[in-house]
């Protein structure tokens, strides 16, 4: 094989690289902006925001995969700080059951390799210390598929941590923890 | 020369001839196929009014399943996708409106329409009708479902859309089958 057909194997095998990306996911993660220049890269980064598209296989994240990941909100406000120390709670299809608490901004995350098994659908949830008479209040519905919380629970409209172009009909809002002792659904 | 002006000019008439017979054909043959085949779709207001929305609103319509704009069979809830903005570009928050049921209705049946027509004639009987193929495990007689298997054939949800589609609907297996 001559220079030129080597050249043409090594530029055939690049663009078949490039085409194995997911265009539909980089668009998604574009919409999410930059990082806040307060915060740095970490545990406390971009609340509100679908963990899980960074955090898994070919996700600019991938190093640290995520089984399941979102964040509560203190509040339904748009500009509500993001709830500590929340309880949430999980059951999967095959009655495994974990529990984690939200960090200073309200996220909290598993890692993949904390739950590799995880088995959809699962029920979560959550439970704000004194609130609620201390009972966890379960999320209405299962999750079927989707392990950003994120990904349904939108930040709500106006928040600083809202995702730029979002459709608030595909939303179902923002976690949040304060009305919980008064029954409200979180 | 002129003899050859001639030769092309029937070659080019032949053509047109053969080619306007052929398009004819093909349209006549469209409309009569259309109309010796009038699809028997399963009940509008049964579907509305008597579980099977409800049903599916509870039980397909998440936000991460198909209440998600971009996925096949898009069915609109009050806890899922919405049809509208509610005020001032938020959240509509109100029921499941009956315009957002309408839609739910036509997505189902424009899922397969001639098979759907071909199961309500034979009374829930199916082969092949993704409708109720998609939910069941494929050890369970189904097919593929992006999202797993979500009902087995003995299920009260799996009896909802079978008696719905066999034209009289067990509201109280679409009911309970929404809670499972």
């Amino acid at each position: 094989m001559g220079k030129l057909g080597e050249r043409l194997v090594v530029l055939g095998l690049a663009a078949l690289f490039v085409s194995c990306t997911d265009p539909v996911r980089d668009q998604q993660i574009e919409r999410l902006g930059g990082e806040d220049p307060r915060v740095p890269t970490g545990p406390e980064h971009r609340p509100g925001q679908p963990c899980v598209l960074c955090h898994s296989d070919g996700g600019p994240a991938s190093d640290f995969k995520f089984a399941i990941a979102g964040t509560i909100f203190e509040t339904s406000s748009p500009d509500s700080n993001g709830a500590e120390g929340v309880k949430v709670f999980f059951i999967d299809a095959a009655s495994a059951k974990r529990t984690y608490e939200t960090n200073a901004a309200g996220n909290f995350f598993i890692p993949e390799a904390e739950w590799s098994d995880l088995t959809f659908p699962f029920r979560v949830g959550i439970l704000k210390e004194g609130a609620n008479n201390n009972n966890p209040i379960p999320m209405t519905s299962v999750v079927n598929r989707e392990g950003s919380c994120n990904f349904c629970h939108r930040p709500n409209p106006g928040s600083p941590y809202a995702i730029r172009g979002d459709d608030p009909r595909s939303s179902i809002g923002q976690i949040f923890v304060a009305n919980a002792a008064a029954g409200a659904k979180p | 020369m002129n003899r050859r002006r001639i030769t092309t000019g029937a070659a080019l008439t032949t053509w047109l001839v053969a080619l306007t017979v052929v398009f004819c054909n093909a349209c006549i043959t469209s409309v009569d196929s259309g109309a010796q085949s009038p699809l028997a779709l399963p009940d509008k207001d049964q579907f509305i009014n008597q579980g099977v929305d409800a049903f599916m609103e509870k039980r397909c319509g998440a936000l991460d399943c198909h209440g998600q704009i971009g996925r096949p069979l898009r069915i609109y809830s009050s806890n899922g996708l919405r049809m509208k903005d509610g005020p001032n570009g938020a959240r509509d928050t109100r029921e499941t409106q009956p315009e957002e049921k309408l839609a739910n209705y036509y997505s189902v049946v424009g899922l397969e329409p001639e098979q759907i027509s071909v199961s309500r004639v034979s009374e829930g009987a199916y082969d092949d009708f993704l409708l109720l193929k998609k939910p069941l495990s494929i050890e369970g007689g189904g097919v593929r479902h992006k999202g797993g298997p979500v009902l087995r054939s003995t299920d009260s949800g799996f009896d909802c859309l079978i008696t719905w589609i066999s034209g009289a609907v067990n509201k109280a297996k679409c009911e309970d089958g929404a809670n499972q």
